[in-house]
């Protein structure tokens, strides 16, 4: 009698998120508000503590806009041309919704969300940028 | 009052502290930008948290600093930065 194989579902990696924000509360908000549904929370003060690694990059990067000695949208555009990264990146801020799309549009970060719309449109738009069909 | 702000309430309120301490010394010493930007910060922190109608206030206070001469913040930033304690003020829970 032969031995049926069951086929074993491949273990999922949690997706990743990167968060840049001078805010220290600001990111340790986000880091829990991300990993109470799962997600993998990385953080950074600036956008230069960030070293991408080959097979740990993150599926997305949240990036605050101002921040000491830098705006958020230009290190958008040096992390996308620069160092060639492909992940979607968030403008994560407290400007206005159109300000935010001009800088958008700006930098070619793939969308935005305003942190004046709380922690429950921020995981919505971060679930939605990771492609989960039903956000929580 | 929802789980996020249970938790980070005392973080928040501290962090507001030092910001708004900081924001009237320079309402007081007129440096708007750097006023501007403080107040920017506290409101960030406070709309992530989702306290909407802080968020707000800090905003209005945000964009009356930035409509102002780079070097005169006047009476009326010192008046915006005390209404801003004062709501910071009802947020801690008193013991």
């Amino acid at each position: 009698m032969s031995e049926q194989v069951k086929a074993q579902p491949l273990p999922r990696r949690s997706k990743r998120v990167l968060v840049v924000d001078d805010s220290p509360l600001v990111l340790v908000t986000v880091r829990h508000l991300l990993e109470s549904v799962g997600l993998e929370v990385e953080v950074a003060e600036s956008p230069f503590d960030f070293e991408p690694t080959q097979g740990l990059e993150p599926d997305l990067i949240l990036m605050d806009v101002n921040m000491p000695q830098f705006y958020g949208d230009d290190m958008v555009s040096f992390f996308k041309e620069e160092l060639g990264l492909r992940m979607p990146i968030f403008l994560h801020s407290t400007l206005s919704d159109e300000q935010l799309e001009v800088r958008r549009a700006s930098c070619g970060a793939e969308g935005f969300v305003g942190k004046a719309h709380g922690p429950m449109k921020l995981l919505e738009t971060v679930q939605r940028a990771l492609g989960w069909r039903e956000p929580i | 009052m929802n789980d996020l702000v249970k938790q980070f309430l005392p973080m928040f309120i501290e962090t507001a502290r030092d910001r708004l301490k900081k924001a009237e010394a320079l309402a007081i010493s007129n440096e708007t930008k750097a006023l501007a930007d403080e107040l920017h910060a506290f409101a960030g922190e406070a709309g992530v948290l989702g306290l909407f109608s802080l968020a707000a206030r800090a905003r209005d206070a945000e964009t009356f600093a930035r409509s102002l001469k780079p070097n005169y913040a006047g009476p009326d930033c010192q008046e915006h930065v005390e209404q801003l304690s004062l709501l910071v003020a009802e947020l801690t829970p008193q013991s």
